[in-house]
């Protein structure tokens, strides 16, 4: 363990010149590269980034390319310890980085691959920023820089994240439509035409010449029986009416319980009167038997006949 | 939003505490702490951290793994309500009583723990398992957590493995840990990787340029890093669904008196933060009483509703903060009316403090579908204690003198006039016919 970190801080201090030195790179070109060639290049360097957004196509992967130098001077160990290229999504700060192929000249290749880009970087119109860093054990001054942005190919939505706790979106339930009715005015237009046809109706009866004309006699021989008998029956449609309304059956019941014998009574005497006035006609008048006789003989006639 | 609320209502309640004192905070869930001491860490080593334990009222039982007495349950029942493991530098078992199993059967039955890896060995065999079942995926032996950005210049100028965190970025869930933002936290150790369990809590993490490597494989460069960036994390934890937490911190050298000591240190806060939130000292919520009634009336959480009824659901959720309940005030808590699919997914306002807790209400029309609904309160966010709570009741249908009546109808106006004309006219009719006649009998004719 000792001896490993021993060499580890020997090859950090290989820099034989007193000057405290930083990491750099130079030489950096961005490729976009697909099987069937090279579709873009650019350049950039540790002060100038990328131009523009790069897109990168799904089937595609940017190759960066640079050569890494710690000062200026030869002899000096070009290869440093963490050689990265970081893409970052700016807004949730999600990274991913991706290690350089450093070789001992101090060419370095990194390779980003769109198939090796994390789902949870790419969306619809995010631009990843990318950085190059540099920096190795020893005093030597570390390089985090940013050299531009790429955009890589959204193709379709990538599958639902992970669960994360938090709020839900809100629901509120919508209800079943209430039943539409008909405008009153419409309505009341057809009970218009109800009462009118019954108004004419009433009004026939009264052209012909019905009249009660037989009231007056019958009210003055038996009052308590037709009076009584019509009010007791117009209290049982009132009793009804109000049950509609939304009394109980229980007041219903004894409402009608109470007027049932009064119409009993009252009706019963007012039948009385009618028999002793002669109100009742019995078909036993002459001109009904008349009609009878020849209606039998000529059914009986006919059923010899047939 | 909820996260800018909940950390007003915590800097309130810890504006007369002194940032450097610890605060005087009780756990809910016990004050026997056992604490598993390798033979390898003197305890003096740890004096302020295991001192700040002590003037909170816990009860440390300071054990070595390899004690035959040592046994986390007795007769069945949780012997400790929480626990505290070192772990040996090298290749070493726990014994029978630590391992995977009955840690885990520790945290169902309601216990907390909390795990400091050697920083040199991360991880025995039993104690990688344990973490794999939290989601937590363990460093290889001898691996090292280097930033060369932000290293303590004095303690390792060459290596850059004393590493620096940031609290203001590096700390994940600074809300809950209190820690000053202005200071410095100090690491020296290895870095693991979380799943992607919504169960875990990530407390602090590497910065950006932060990687881990193996002294063995990757001397020369690191080509392929066990984990790099902010997706190293350094301290995490989970909490079960029967809220029993477990936090693994990847280095004890975190919480020695050394880091506690070092200039501008943030350590001993974050190491009280840990450990409170570990033994439910903070972050504890509870559900205090859930009522439902019909809008406007008295009776309380009746067993049936009609469709199409106001109800007002009303929930008391408190918080634990230093030694007392308070009102826990957030505006994410949300209430699902839900019959197999959410009918109403409604969002509880916070309408005023009652007691030791915070009611939060709404009023909705239930819906026009009969069946047994349940009121859903399903509360849980990452770092507080989770809240659950069901509550079945019947929504029956109109009965059949809650209808519309006819002549609440307009179209029913033609129907209700005709049985009324018919009515009238009959009565009309029956004193027409029944009191007419001629004015005389009919006279026989006679010759």
């Amino acid at each position: 363990m000792l001896l490993r970190n021993v060499l580890v801080a020997s090859l950090a201090v290989c820099v034989s010149s007193p000057l405290v030195s930083a990491w750099t790179f130079s030489n950096a070109t961005l490729a976009i590269n697909e099987r069937s060639g090279t579709l873009q290049t650019h350049q950039f360097s540790v002060s100038v980034p990328l131009p523009e957004i790069v897109s990168l196509p799904s089937s595609a992967l940017a190759r960066l390319r640079f050569t890494v130098r710690s000062d200026l001077t030869p002899d000096t160990n070009n290869k440093p310890h963490q050689a990265y290229a970081i893409i970052e999504d700016p807004v949730t700060k999600l990274e991913s980085s991706f290690t350089a192929d450093v070789r001992e000249n101090g060419r370095a290749r990194v390779d980003i691959d769109y198939k090796t880009i994390p789902t949870a970087l790419l969306g619809p119109n995010k631009p990843l920023t990318v950085k190059i860093v540099l920096a190795s054990f020893g005093t030597e001054a570390p390089l985090k820089v940013e050299i531009g942005q790429i955009l890589p190919a959204y193709n379709g939505p990538a599958p639902a994240g992970p669960i994360r706790f938090g709020s839900k979106p809100e629901i509120i339930h919508i209800f079943r439509p209430d039943p539409k009715f008909v405008s009153s005015a419409i309505s009341l237009f057809f009970s218009a035409i109800v009462v009118t046809t019954a108004v004419a109706l009433i009004g026939s009866w009264l052209h012909i010449g019905a009249a009660p004309s037989q009231l007056p006699k019958a009210l003055a021989s038996s009052p308590f029986g037709h009076l009584g008998f019509f009010a007791s029956i117009i209290a049982i449609e009132v009793a009804f009416f109000n049950y509609y309304l939304g009394s109980t059956i229980f007041k219903l019941i004894a409402q009608i319980s109470a007027l049932a014998p009064i119409a009993f009574l009252s009706g019963s005497r007012a039948l009385r009167e009618f028999q002793q006035n002669g109100m009742i006609y019995v078909w036993k008048n002459a001109a009904c038997e008349e009609l009878r006789e020849p209606t039998i003989n000529w059914i009986i006639l006919h059923l010899y006949l047939r | 939003m909820a996260l800018f609320l909940r950390r007003i209502m915590l800097m309130l309640s810890i504006a007369f505490v002194a940032l450097v004192s610890i605060a005087t905070a009780l756990s809910t869930s016990g004050s026997k702490l056992l604490v598993v001491l390798d033979p390898s860490i003197k305890k003096e080593d740890y004096s302020i951290f295991f001192d700040d334990l002590k003037d909170r009222d816990f009860d440390l039982d300071f054990r070595t793994s390899n004690d035959p007495n040592l046994s986390l349950f007795s007769f069945g029942e949780r012997a400790y309500d929480q626990v505290i493991l070192t772990l040996p530098p090298t290749q070493k078992a726990l014994g029978p009583n630590l391992l995977a199993k009955p840690l885990l059967e520790f945290m169902t039955s309601g216990g907390n723990i909390l795990v400091l890896l050697n920083p040199a060995e991360h991880a025995l065999g039993s104690v990688r398992e344990f973490a794999r079942e939290l989601g937590i995926h363990l460093p290889f032996r001898d691996t090292k957590l280097v930033d060369h950005f932000n290293y303590d210049a004095a303690i390792s100028p060459e290596l850059h493995d004393a590493v620096i965190l940031d609290p203001a970025t590096d700390l994940v869930a600074a809300p809950l840990l209190q820690v000053d933002s202005t200071k410095k936290i100090l690491y020296s150790g290895s870095a693991f990787v979380l799943g992607n369990n919504h169960l875990l809590f990530p407390i602090l993490r590497a910065s950006d340029t932060a990687y881990v490597y193996d002294p063995a494989e990757e001397l020369l460069e690191s080509d392929a890093p066990f984990v790099s960036g902010t997706q190293a994390y350094v301290v995490a934890g989970i909490q079960a669904r029967d809220n029993a937490r477990a936090v693994i911190v990847a280095s004890s050298s975190m919480l020695s008196d050394e880091a506690f000591n070092a200039a501008d240190s943030a350590n001993r806060e974050l190491a009280a933060g840990i450990a409170k939130w570990t033994f439910q000292e903070t972050g504890v919520i509870k559900l205090k009483s859930v009522t439902h009634k019909l809008a406007n009336t008295v009776e309380e959480n009746p067993q049936i509703y009609r469709v199409k009824q106001d109800i007002t659901y009303e929930a008391e959720i408190s918080e634990w903060i230093d030694d007392k309940w308070v009102p826990f005030v957030a505006d994410d808590v949300q209430l699902e009316f839900t019959m197999l699919d959410p009918y109403y997914r409604l969002n509880l306002t916070a309408v005023g403090a009652s007691g030791d807790s915070e009611v939060y209400a709404t009023t909705f029309k239930s819906p026009d579908q009969h069946g047994m609904f349940t009121f859903n309160l399903n509360y849980k966010r990452t770092g507080l204690s989770y809240i659950e709570d069901k509550r079945t009741v019947t929504l029956r249908h109109f009965g059949h003198n809650e209808f519309l009546r006819s002549f609440e109808i307009p179209n029913a106006y033609p129907y209700i006039t005709s049985l009324v004309v018919v009515v009238v006219a009959w009565m009309l009719f029956i004193v027409l016919w029944v009191f007419s006649g001629p004015e005389k009998a009919p006279e026989k004719k006679t010759q």
